[in-house]
Formats: C-alpha cells, structure tokens, sequence
C-alpha cells in the first residue's frame, strides 16, 4: 500500500511539473515592461522622436560653415575627423558615435520603431478591448513614423524634384511593421514614393490628433506641431495651399505675439540656451532633446565665421547694417573671436551617467518646429501662390519681431536682394531641379528675402542645407590653405552617404562619392 | 550525480584528490586547479581575495559568453553572486570583490575535485555545462573512524620590489621632467591651476603661498633648484610604504565520525588577512554539516548546510571606462596601492600632499579615507533522501537552498581627495579654480548663478547591496542491473528545477558626515542637479532565472569490456525571453569504451609492458544559453527616464532595447572525444591521453544589419567557431622503495580554435586592445598590431595606415571596413597550459616542486606613452633610450616626448602616442614557466604521537609563486597573468607558508 503510494506521488509529481513548466518559465528574466495598456502605449511614444541631432552634418555639409584654416592663417584641427569628411562631402567613415550618419541612421529608425511597435500594439490591444479609444495614440505614432522617415529621406537622398523626377531618386525603406529578425533585407523606395507616404501617414495622422495624453505637449506631436510639420513637409514637397492650409492652424490669424521674443536680456549663455528651448514660450510647437557634440565644433577647425557668418547671422540685411539687432549680446565666441560666432540655441547640456567619474551623454535640445519658422514656410508658399502682398506681411512680422532697424517693405526687398548682391543672393537652379519648380522674375527677389531670413532663422538647425539642396543652389567649401570643393546644383552628393556599416549589410549605397582633391602640391624645379 | 559503476564511464574526466591539490596559503580552492588538470587552464587576471580567476576548460566555448566552467558542489550548482563577464573579471571593477561563487569554501572541507571535460561527461549537466563541470565533493564522516583535524595556515607576502620592475629612479624621472619643463610643459602658469600636478606643481604653489610674513618657497633660480634637487635624490619606495608583509593565518578545524547508522562531519574555519598592502583586509568564517542517517535498510537521509561570512576591505574605486575615440582606459579617482606604486613618480614625497582633482591629495590619507567595506554571507541548505526500492533500483530527491548577500560600502569621506574635489574652488576660495572645476554645479535656472558645491559638508557614502536566491529540486531513478555479470546495464532519469533571483541595489548619500557622528547633511542642489542630469542616487534592478530539465541516460556493457552509452536532456529556461519557440532545447551523447585488458588475450601479448589499457570515444551535442544580455526573443521593452533639459518638463517613458529575434536559440556545440588510458610495468607509468575537436554553432556573435528595423548592431546567432586539442598526462612512479619513493606528474595540453564564421566587423580599436577580440578566421581571442615602421626625424613614431600609407597620426581607431594593415600577433588566451610536478617522500620527509607553464599567447604592454605627461607620471626605464636629437631614429624606437609646439602644431597628436601604445613595439609573448610551488613536510614518526593520543601530526614550510623561470624580457617585470587595471585588484604575491596540520 504504502509503496502505491509513493509511486503515485512520485507519478503526480511528475505530472505537475511537465504541465507547470511553461508557466513556471513564462518568467520574465528581468524587470523589463510589457506594453500591455494604454498608458504603457502613451509611454512607449515617448521614445519615437530620434534623439540624433542632424545639425553637424547638415551645417557643415551647407554654406553656414567655413574652414578657419582656409581664411586665417591658423593650422587648427577639427573636433572630431568627421568633421573633416562631411565638410569635404566626403563618405563618413570615422564616427559611428553621435552625430554621424550612423547615428542619424540608426536613432531615426529606432524611432519608427518605436511607432511601429506603439502600432502594432494599438491593434493588438483593440481587438481585446474594442471600448479602448486610442486615436490620439495612433495620431502621434503616426506623425513619428512620417517625421523619422522625413529626416532621413532629406538626409540621405536627393531633395525632392517633383512626381516624375523623384521616381528616378534612390529614396530609403519606408517601415510601417517591427522587424522580428536579425537580418531584415530591405530595398531602397524612391524620393516619391517615400514622400507619398510620409504624406498619407501626415494626413491620417493629423485627422486624428488631439493634445489629451500629452503630461508634456511641447515635447510631442500636439496638433500645432503637426501643423507646423505638415506645412515643413508640403513646402519641401511644393503642395503649397496645403502649406498654407497647415500653417493657418499654427499661426492664426495674428501671428505676432506668437512669435519669439527677442527683447529678454541674458546675463549668461546658459539662460539664453535655456530660455530658447522654453516650453512656456508661445513660439516654441516641438522641442526634441538630442544626444549630440555639436557645440563642441565652436572654436575648432570649422566656424560660422567668414562669408557663412556675414551672409546670415553676423550681418547686414535690407533693414539692418552690421547684425541683425535680436542677435545684440546673444552672439558668443569659443577660444578666440577671429574663429567666428555661436548662437546658444545648440548649447551643450550634459547628463551625467556617475557624476563622480564625470561621465556622461552630451546633450543638444532642438527647437524642431517653430512659430518663427512656419511663418516662412507659409511666406514662401504665398509667394508662389502670387499672394505677394501676405507673403511681404508675414515677411514684415517676422522683421519687426527680430527687431530689425527699420521697417521691411516690398521695395526695399525688391531693391536689395539684386543678383549682384552676391553675399546674400544665390543664382538659383530650379528650373534644373524640375520643369514645373518656376521661379519668375517677380517672385525672385521676395523668395532670396525669404531664403535670407530661413537662412539666418535657422540657423545651427541644419534646414540651410535642405534649402540648398531645394533650390539646386551652388556652393563651394574651401579646405586647407589650398584646397576647395564645388557642391553643382545637381551633385550627388547632395544626398549624404549612408552609414558604411549599413551598405556593408547590403543596402544599395548612393553614387560613389568623389573625394577632395588637393590643389596640386608641385612647384617648379630649381636647375 | 547519479551513481554508476565506474568501469561503465566513457567520458574525458579528471579526479583530483584535493588534499594532493591543495596550495597552503592559498585560500580561493579554483587557484589550486592550475596546472593539475589538463585541458583546464587558470588564469590569476587578479589575486585579491573573492575575486575569480579566469578558468577554461578546453578554451573558449563562447565568442561572447563566458566560457565559465559550471561548479557543482555535493549536486547542487553553484550560482555566481553576480553575473560577471570573462572580461571583466579583469577589470579590477569593485563587483569582482564577490566575482568567486566558490571563495566562501574552505579548502579543508574538499574531499576531491572531478573535472568533466567531455560532452559525454557533461550533457547529463546539460545547458551551462558547455564550458566544463568541476564537480566538487565535501567530506563526510566515514563509519568507524572519528577524529578532529586541525590546520593551521601562517602565510608571509613578499613586497613587490623596484628591482623586478623597468622604472625610471627618481634621478631619471627628474631628468625627463627637465626635458619636459625645457619643451614647454611644465610652465607656472599651466601648473599653478592644474587639475594634477605633482613635483613642479608643488612648487609652484609653494612660491606663490605667502605665510606668516614669508613664502613657502622663494622664487629664485637657486632655490628652485635645490627644491627640485631634493626630489631628484629623493627615490621614494612605493612599495615598501604601501605594502607589508604581515602574516595571515586560515585555522580550520574539523570533527567526523561514524556508525553503521549516521555519520556526519562538522567543520568551522577562520580565516585572517590584515592585508598586503595598505587600506585591504579580509577575514573569513566558514562552517559546514553534513550528516546522514540511515532510516531503515532502505531509506536515507542525509542533510547539508554550509555557511561563510566575509569581511572585506579594499582600497575605494569606481568602475573603469573606455574612451573608444582615443582607445584609452581610465579609471578616476584611482588610487589602487600597486598601480599606484608602478605609475607614480618617485620624485614625489610620500607626506607632502599634492593636487588631483583640483584638491589635495596624498596616496597613505587617500587610502584612508577612501575605502570598501564588504561583507558577505553565503548559506546553503541541502537534504537528500535515498530510497532503495529494490535491489538496482534506487529513487533519490534532493532540495537545497541558496542565498547569498553581499553589501558593499564604498566609503569617501569628509577630508578624502574625492570628497574634497568637490569642494575645491570653494574652500578654499579659488575663483579660477571654481570656474574650472567640472565637479561644482552652476544653476542653470539661474542666470547669475555662480559655481557652488554640492558637497559643502562630509563625505559620499554608497552602498551596493548583491543577494542572489536559488532553489533547487531535483529527483531522479537509477536501475543498475546485470544479467549474470556479462550484461551491465545502467538507467538513470529524472528532472530538476531551478530557481534564481538576483537583485542589486544600489544607493549613493552625499554629505554623510563621517567626522560628524555620522549625520547626513545634503545639499538640495544634489537632487535638483540630479534631476536635471537625468542622475539617479539610488537603484534597484532584479533577474530572474527559471530553469527545467528532464534528463536520461541508458548504459549497456558487455562484461565490462565493451560499454554503450546514451544520453539525453531536454532543457527549458526563461533566459532567453518569452517566446515559447526559444525556449526547449534538447541535448545528446553517445559514448563507447573498450576497456582491452579486460579481454582474455590482453595479458598473453602484453604483459608485463602494459598492464591496463582502455579506448573510449564519445560524440555530443551541448548548449548553453548565451551571454546574459542576449534574451530577446521576444521585443524587449524597459522603462526610463528620458533625459530633459528642466525637471520641469522630465516624464517617463518606455524604449525598445532589443527588438525582437524570432531566430533566437541557444549557443551549441557538437564534439567528438577520442581517449585513451594506459598503465605500463604493472601501472608505474601511467598515461593518459585525449584528443578533441568541437564545432561550436548558433554562438552569439555581433552582427551589423541595415539598421533600417531600429538598431545597426545586433546579437544573434550568427557565429561558428572549430577548436580542437590534445591533453595528455603522464604519472610515473620513479622509484619506490620502503623508505623513498619519488613521482612524477606531466601534464601538457594544446587547445586552438578559430572562429569560422562571424559576420560582425570589429574595429581597429577592439582588435589591437589588450584583452583581444573576435574576428573571423582567428582564434576567439585575437591580439593585432598597428604596424610601427620607424621614428621620423622629430622623434615621433610612423606607422603604416587604414589605407596602407605611411602616418603619424592618420589612424582612424573607429575603422572596421580596412583592417588589413593589422598586423595579427597571435591569441590572448594561452593554448598550450600544464605542469611538472615532483614529489619526493622519504619516511615522513615530503619534498615536493611544481612547476607551471602556459604558452601560446601575446599580451600587450602597458600602456605608457602618451603625447602629454604631467609631473605626476612615472617612467619606464623604456624611456632611457627615447629619441632626444635628430638621428637617433637610427638607434631607438622610443618616441620622443613631444614639446607643446608639436602638441599644439600636430593635429590629434594623441592619436600617434596611443597608436604607439598598441603598436607591433608594444607587445610581448605571454608564455611562462613558474615555479609554482615548492614546499617540504614532515609528517611527524606515529611512535612519538601514540602516547600523545595524536593521530597524526604534519609540519610543512611551502614557498608559492617564487619566481618566473622564464619569460619574455619584454614585459620587464609585467606578470603575464596579471591584468594591471587598478582599483581593486592585485596581482598573486610570492609568499612563504608555514602549515601545521594535526589529526586527534
């Protein structure tokens, strides 16, 4: 009886442990979270905003840049070598850290990821609670998804031409579902269709936005944000009632008290980073913390000094002489005044991962969309729908609001930016970029007022670059004592390269690109 | 685990008797396995108490994994206290302190040691068992026997001495500073308001220091000369101020006894270090039970419970880092007493205090007042039950629990160099000093903030707190049956389950006053800069392991002579997510011996030559699961805190850290053993011989994708690796006679692999650093060289580039694409590891020499050039021969010290100097033979201890690391093991042992 017994026992034991052991192994190895409600939903979009700071590659690659070895006779070395290969236009191959391609690459898609994931579990969530709403959950993640995509396709691929044209440029993967395995192989869409979607995801996504989840709206797609983005993208993609349509929802009909205000006076260069990324000021719609050296740049090898600095921050203008007055006691200097000026809206913030070893992440906050700046947007797009007299009254707020001299009228705009006014007038390559991008002779001079004041509102932010990149403008970096490079309006190197690690892998790089070549080092034998 | 008889065995395994393995003096029993195995190789990467050395058996299984072999005492796993990586075992890292799972063990306890090599010895132990099993038993009581053991350990450490190491005295240390100050360096304005300074500094400060109506030095030519003349004859010994030889003693004592109904065995041990050198000590208790009890014939149950305690004291630390740019490591705050001897200038004097971190610092205050306390206690709780149903057929359970607990206390008190850092620039009042000082905060709300400290009063106190809890079941049948002795079969199954919780917590408190009774006194700003540095000051973070395995095994033989065998497990666990299709593995063997002197014939054609011979072969697949981090097989998402420029605008948020790998599975390993054993002139000569070859697959490796899913570089089960070796030992008795008897033991053991196949690229940093890297078709651990061509005609070093071009600072260390420049140096784990032992008795005199050796790997130097030095550092003689004028590029390969003008002039000159560093200049062949071992007993005649009621009485004087009978002349004084990377480790001293072991 009694050995029965234990057989039984031993048996049952048995048992219970083959039918126990899934669930005794359905331990999580960690505290890691599941995304299991709404609010972990909520939560998770926190992480769909890239923490890469695309500015030192787009700055160093626009006009906003000089090399203070080739205007001063100075033999500095650059911050970090990428420095030196992007100013070249050259492939990045010495950084995979912050700030280079590779990180571009990689934090933009860990954004999408980060949307698609939020998604996926939106679906998978609604099927087991169908009561749930989570519209403003899939608004924001769409919005992410199209932003993320936004940044790299203007990064890494050619501006966009138009419909027809753009289907000949080699675009990027457009992801809308989460990779689940180690080696996703992916092709290269063109500009078009990856426009097309980042359009369609814009539009679902801006149908359904709403502020409710947001604990701290300015640092999420709110729908002002969202506008702001839509006229950014619509402006890019020269749809420009939609431009309008979007930047009405931002600007209301009186933008000037939203707009920044340039009277405050700093005692320091740390209230002035701070104030400028504040989210209680009407003009700041999104802000988004990167993980980026940029500031370190200030005082090396490559400055916004020289040309890049006259034409735009430290000089003169239709209504001012000598600096834009909003600028007076903002402008600091890194090491010595002749490598050239820094505007603390890229200032370096840190995070300390062990205060004692002083380690840590070096941080950039980015003023991504703007008042001030889709009120440009909104500028440009008037021009082109001829609506000249609202473009010169957005031009004009946004004059008085940078406190310029005098006041801006469309005559002293027509009289002032004449081609021979070359520091601040660029010819423009339009009409090559594409048949339908005209340009006329009316519209010209107001759209150089408008390039001018992007140029100098954005500053540090990298959209100079894509302005460039937009109108096929021609510009020339001079490297060294003796070198220099020209960027032709149809370069390919206007679309970077992408991250070596990423064509090792096997997505199809862009054109090769050509590297700088030296100016000839020989010199006449003496016999 | 399960019982067998031994003639049925067809695995590679080693017995070790431990009283024969055991090293007096050195408590860490996983030390005494150097050389007495072959195929298992111990690397002492640090000697200090508590922390692991690195073991292999059979090389590496795991291009990132550990490679760890698995402890099993008494049938129960033992479980790390923390997850410590093969690498950062050297790392010198405060959590090494606890990196041993077995140093609460008391070597006197150990009854043998069985070292499972084989995939047919180890797939019973399934997953984990990959790299190796050492199996260790304790003692027992034994029936009829009762006795108390005493032993008695007195251990003296040798001070490390100049004279083994390269150098610079402090006249030549002077004379380089007097290069440097003569090129720029050592300037009063650069130094009066340095973060670190040291001779020159402290001069300075002393000129400018005026004092009750005069200065501390007086600035003229002639006094600056004498001051900087007392330095240079001042040859400070580091090593003798900071080191001691004081005695340690380890008593242990010991009671068995037995009937035919319970045995059982108890036995306590003290343990007392006061420390070899400054602000280090350990103590240790250990006690262990083990009794049995035989219910009935058929039922018995045998308990077991074992406990150690720990107090520790070390030098403080903080974790070291690498700089991946520059390739430099760095550890702030050091203030480890050997580097600290190695690198610090003897021109320094030893009671004058001088600036680090802005603040005072002097090395024997420092130590002091910067230290760790760590205690740490390690209990398990056995009880077995055996039931014999019927004759063969046995059922046996087993439960045991674990738990560990470490806390480790890193004290920084009030007046210590780190504390006062804090401060420095505020008090005392320094208004350069505080605009420089990176430690003071500066409001950033407020813009007119001035700097302030966030330490006006006391120290930092931190606490890190380990426990770790593991339950273990397991139950099990064998059924051992033989058809009149011609047909022997053995079944054996079972399951087992296992648990383990790990936690770490984690707390830092800022203005603990230690001068003060001990009250906190905290400034707010330490939490307000905490927030807006997205700082924590306390965490806590847990895992969890679950584990289930079903496992059987059958066994035939054919009188013995020709044995089959079989053996399976099916293994689950949750380590690698929570994907279900991940989760099960199954494991296998076959096996087969031919034990040919059990056939009829084997004595007519051999005898007397061989006396005894076997063959055995097994085939197997194994697995393990892979490094720690890799467990996503599903998504895996973790919570944080974004970093934000205000608190204001601070939330929490979830991010992906891996997304998910639906391919995910366990690391495995396919390999096929050959062995044999043959006892020669009826078994005088013994030898034992096997050759492996393993393919190890699905190993996690790096793999860098297109990025396009959200990540660039992923783990995944992309690599393969073949390795394959030969171990042979060789026992002689040379001669026995009644009174003398001398043997010999040679053990030698080749193991290489290759990785074939890894699709991840590594870049030129990891590959030329010196703990090496993976790269394909190379051994698991590589060490490659950046080419060194010459010294140009400024002194400063060329080396051949990325694009194959002559540079002196053109080196891109990110570069992964062009790695063929490298040149490759060879493995940074030896290949060829074993010993020479002899051991001579006469009546009761044993006379016993061990000699170790290793061979096969390169090790790089240190690290010492650099494009800038301070008055701080310290030489080597290396620096003798340095390039001084044009033309010595002809004589020396040293680089130059390079002037502020080429510093400033030269693009990343840092580069050059740190491309030098790991040079083909730079390396050195890590293989050594040392003499281990050298010791003499006398066991006491029984005649005299008889009317003493003394069983037994042993005297023994035992020399340990005397010295290194060979090895490269490059490393000048570099031990080849030890991995000088400061904080709190040491290397494994010389030390004379005197034992005394007494049986009642």
């Amino acid at each position: 009886m009694l050995r029965n017994n234990i057989y039984i026992l031993i048996f049952s034991t048995f048992t219970f442990f083959l039918s126990g052991c899934d669930s005794f192994l359905d331990t999580l190895p960690d505290n890691r979270a599941q995304i299991d409600s709404e609010k972990k939903i909520t939560q998770l979009l926190v992480s769909a905003y890239p923490n890469a700071n695309y500015s030192v590659l787009a700055e160093l690659s626009s006009d906003n840049f000089v090399d203070n070895n080739a205007i001063l006779p100075v033999n500095l070395s650059s911050a970090e070598r990428m420095h030196e290969e992007i100013f070249a236009w050259d492939a990045v191959t010495s950084s995979t850290q912050e700030d280079s391609p590779s990180y571009i690459w990689e934090r933009s898609y860990a954004a999408i990821s980060s949307a698609n994931h939020a998604l996926q579990a939106i679906e998978e969530l609604t099927k087991t609670h169908p009561d749930l709403n989570m519209k403003a959950q899939k608004a924001e993640a769409l919005l992410c998804r199209a932003y993320g995509h936004f940044v790299l396709v203007n990064m890494f691929c050619q501006a966009y031409k138009d419909e027809n044209q753009s289907v000949g440029d080699l675009g990027i993967p457009y992801i809308m579902e989460p990779e689940t395995t180690v080696k996703g192989n992916y092709t290269r869409e063109t500009v078009q269709s990856v426009y097309a979607k980042i359009q369609k995801d814009i539009e679902d996504g801006f149908s359904l936005i709403s502020d409710r989840n947001y604990s701290i709206p300015k640092y999420h797609f709110n729908r002002k944000a969202a506008a702001a983005f839509a006229a950014r993208f619509f402006l890019y993609k020269r749809n420009y009632l939609k431009v309008v349509e979007y930047a009405n929802e931002v600007l209301s009909t009186n933008p000037t008290p939203l707009m920044r205000n340039w009277t405050t006076n700093y005692d320091n260069i740390l209230a002035i980073a701070y104030d400028y990324i504040n989210t209680e000021s009407p003009c700041n719609l999104l802000i988004i913390p990167t993980n980026s050296a940029f500031s370190r740049i200030f005082g090396t090898r490559y400055g916004h000094n020289g040309t890049a600095m006259q034409g735009s921050t430290y000089g003169s203008g239709p209504t001012w002489t000598g600096m834009l007055p909003c600028f007076s006691g903002k402008l600091y200097i890194s090491v010595q005044q002749d490598y050239g000026v820094f505007f603390p809206k890229s200032y370096e913030m840190f995070e300390y991962t062990d205060k004692v070893a002083g380690i840590g992440y070096a941080h950039v906050v980015r003023a991504e969309f703007t008042v001030d700046e889709t009120l440009l947007c909104r500028a440009e797009a008037l021009v082109y729908l001829n609506r000249i007299p609202e473009a010169i009254a957005d031009l004009q707020v946004w004059n008085n609001s940078h406190l310029a001299t005098n006041a801006l009228t469309e005559s002293i705009i027509r009289s002032f930016y004449v081609p021979n006014n070359s520091l601040f007038v660029k010819p423009l390559n339009n009409d090559k970029i594409s048949p339908s991008f005209i340009v006329t002779a009316n519209q010209r001079p107001i759209i150089n007022c408008i390039l001018h004041f992007r140029r100098i509102e954005t500053m540090f932010d990298g959209y100079r670059w894509f302005d460039i990149k937009r109108y096929g403008i021609e510009i020339e970096h001079s490297i060294g004592k003796s070198g220099s490079t020209k960027l032709s309006y149809n370069d390919p190197r206007r679309a970077l390269q992408l991250p070596q690690e990423v064509i090792s892998a096997g997505l199809e790089p862009n054109p090769a690109i050509r590297t700088v070549v030296p100016a000839n080092n020989f010199s006449l034998l003496q016999e | 685990m399960m019982k067998m008889d031994k003639r049925l065995f067809t695995g590679a395994t080693d017995k070790l008797d431990a009283a024969k393995t055991k090293i007096d003096g050195i408590t860490d029993v996983s030390r005494a396995l150097e050389g007495r195995s072959a195929g298992v190789s111990v690397q002492n990467v640090s000697g200090t108490f508590g922390t692991a050395p690195k073991i292999r058996v059979r090389g590496a299984t795991s291009i990132y994994g550990n490679s760890k072999p698995l402890w099993v005492v008494d049938g129960v796993v033992v479980e790390d206290a923390i997850d410590v990586s093969s690498d950062d075992l050297s790392s010198g890292n405060a959590e090494t302190l606890i990196s041993s799972a077995i140093a609460g063990i008391n070597a006197d306890d150990i009854e043998s040691f069985q070292i499972l090599k084989d995939g047919s010895a180890t797939s019973i132990y399934g997953a984990r068992a990959m790299a190796g099993v050492v199996v260790i038993t304790t003692k027992k009581g034994k029936e009829g026997v009762s006795k108390l053991n005493y032993t008695g350990e007195f251990t003296s450490r040798m001070i490390p001495s100049y004279s083994d190491f390269n150098i610079s005295n402090s006249q030549q240390q002077m004379g380089i500073y007097q290069e440097m100050e003569r090129k720029g360096w050592l300037e009063f304005a650069a130094l009066s308001g340095a973060s670190n300074s040291g001779v020159y500094g402290k001069m300075y400060q002393l000129i400018n220091n005026y004092e009750n109506g005069a200065y501390g030095l007086e600035n003229s030519p002639n006094a600056r000369n004498g001051y900087l003349q007392e330095a240079e004859f001042r040859n400070t010994d580091w090593f003798r101020l900071l080191f001691n030889n004081n005695l340690t003693q380890n008593h242990a004592l010991s009671i068995s006894s037995g009937t035919d109904k319970a045995r059982f065995y108890v036995s306590l041990s003290v343990f007392d270090d006061p420390g070899w050198t400054k602000s280090s000590s350990v103590e240790r208790y250990t006690a262990n039970v083990n009794g049995s009890y035989e219910i009935n014939k058929k039922l018995t149950l045998t308990l077991l419970s074992s406990g150690s305690y720990r107090k520790q004291t070390a030098p403080g630390t903080l974790s070291q880092d690498v700089d991946v740019v520059s390739g430099e490591v760095k550890r702030d705050f050091d203030i480890n007493p050997y580097s600290y001897a190695l690198n610090s200038s003897r021109t320094l004097n030893s009671k004058d205090y001088y600036t680090r971190n802005y603040a005072p610092f002097n090395i024997f205050h420092e130590l002091e007042n910067n230290y760790i306390d760590l205690n740490v206690t390690d209990l398990k709780f056995q009880s077995e039950l055996t039931w014999k149903i019927r004759r063969g057929l046995e059922a046996n359970v087993l439960a045991a629990i674990k738990y560990q607990s470490s806390s480790q206390e890193h004290h920084i008190k009030d007046h210590s160099n780190q504390a006062e850092a804090y401060r420095a620039g505020i008090y005392p009042e320094d208004a350069t000093i505080a605009e420089r000082n990176p430690l003071l905060y500066t409001d950033p709300n407020n813009p007119n903030a001035l700097p302030v400290s966030i330490l006006p009063e006391g120290g930092i106190y931190n606490r890190t707190a380990y426990t770790m809890r593991g339950v273990d079941f397991r139950s099990s049948l064998t059924y051992n049956t033989s058809i009149d002795d011609i047909h022997i079969m053995n079944f054996f199954g079972g399951m087992e389950t296992g648990s383990i919780d790990r936690s770490r917590a984690w707390f830092r408190g800022w203005g603990y006053q230690y001068d003060n009774g001990g009250i906190p006194f905290y400034d707010p700003n330490v939490f307000k800069q905490g927030k807006e540095e997205n700082a924590n000051y306390y965490t806590n973070t847990s895992t969890y392991s679950r584990n289930v395995a079903f496992f059987g095994s059958a066994t035939y033989s054919y009188k013995g002579k020709y044995t089959l065998n079989g053996t399976g497990r099916y293994e689950g666990s949750n380590k690698l997510g929570k994907a279900r299709s991940a989760r099960w593995l199954p494991t296998w063997n076959v096996a087969g011996a031919w034990l040919a002197h059990e056939e009829s014939w084997f004595k007519d054609v051999f005898n007397p030559v061989l006396s005894f011979a076997s063959l055995k072969a097994s085939y197997s697949l194994t697995a393990d699961r892979g490094p720690a981090f890799v467990t996503n097989s599903q998504v895996v998402y973790k919570s944080y805190n974004p970093w934000r420029p205000t608190s204001v605008v601070s939330e929490s948020g979830i991010f992906i850290e891996d997304l998910e790998n639906s391919e995910l599975t366990y690391e495995k390993k396919h390999e096929f053993n050959i062995g044999t054993s043959l006892g020669f002139l009826a078994n005088r000569i013994n030898v034992e011989a096997d050759y492996y070859t393993r393919q190890n697959f699905d190993l996690i490796g790096l793999i860098y994708t297109q990025g396009v899913g959200g990540q660039i570089a992923k783990y995944a089960n992309v690599a393969s690796m073949m390795s394959h070796g030969v171990e042979l030992t060789i026992s002689t008795k040379n001669t026995t006679t009644k009174d003398f008897k001398w043997t010999s033991d040679f053990i030698f053991s080749d193991a290489v692999n290759k990785i074939t196949n890894l699709d991840s690229r590594s870049n030129v940093i990891q590959l030329v650093s010196g703990s090496g890297y993976a790269l394909k078709n190379y051994p698991v651990r590589s060490l490659f060289s950046i080419p060194f061509v010459k010294l140009n005609d400024e002194g400063l070093p060329i080396f051949i580039n990325q694009d194959g071009v002559e540079t002196v600072t053109d080196i891109n260390f990110q570069e992964f694409e062009k790695l063929d420049f490298l040149k490759y140096e060879g493995p940074t784990d030896p290949t060829i590891t074993g010993s020479f032992g002899n051991a001579f008795s006469w009546k009761g005199l044993k006379l016993n020499a061990f000699i170790t050796y290793s061979f096969g790997n390169k090790v790089r130097l240190d690290p010492v050039f650099a494009a800038r030095y301070s008055d701080l550092s310290s030489m080597p003689k290396e620096f003798k021969n340095r390039w001084v004028l044009p033309g010595d590029e002809a004589l020396t390969n040293i680089p130059v010290i390079a002037s502020i003008r080429q510093y400033n002039g030269i693009s990343s000159l840092s580069y050059a100097y740190n491309a030098y560093n790991y040079s083909t200049e730079r390396v050195a062949d890590g293989g050594f033979v040392r003499l281990k071992e050298v010791s003499l007993s006398y066991d006491l005649p029984k005649s005299w201890l008889v009317t003493l009621n003394i069983i037994s009485v042993q005297l023994k004087l035992q020399a340990t690391n005397l010295f290194l009978l060979y090895s490269d002349k490059k490393l000048n004084g570099q031990d080849p093991e030890f991995f000088n990377s400061g904080g709190v480790s040491t290397p494994v001293p010389r030390q004379f042992t005197f034992t005394l072991r007494m049986g009642i």
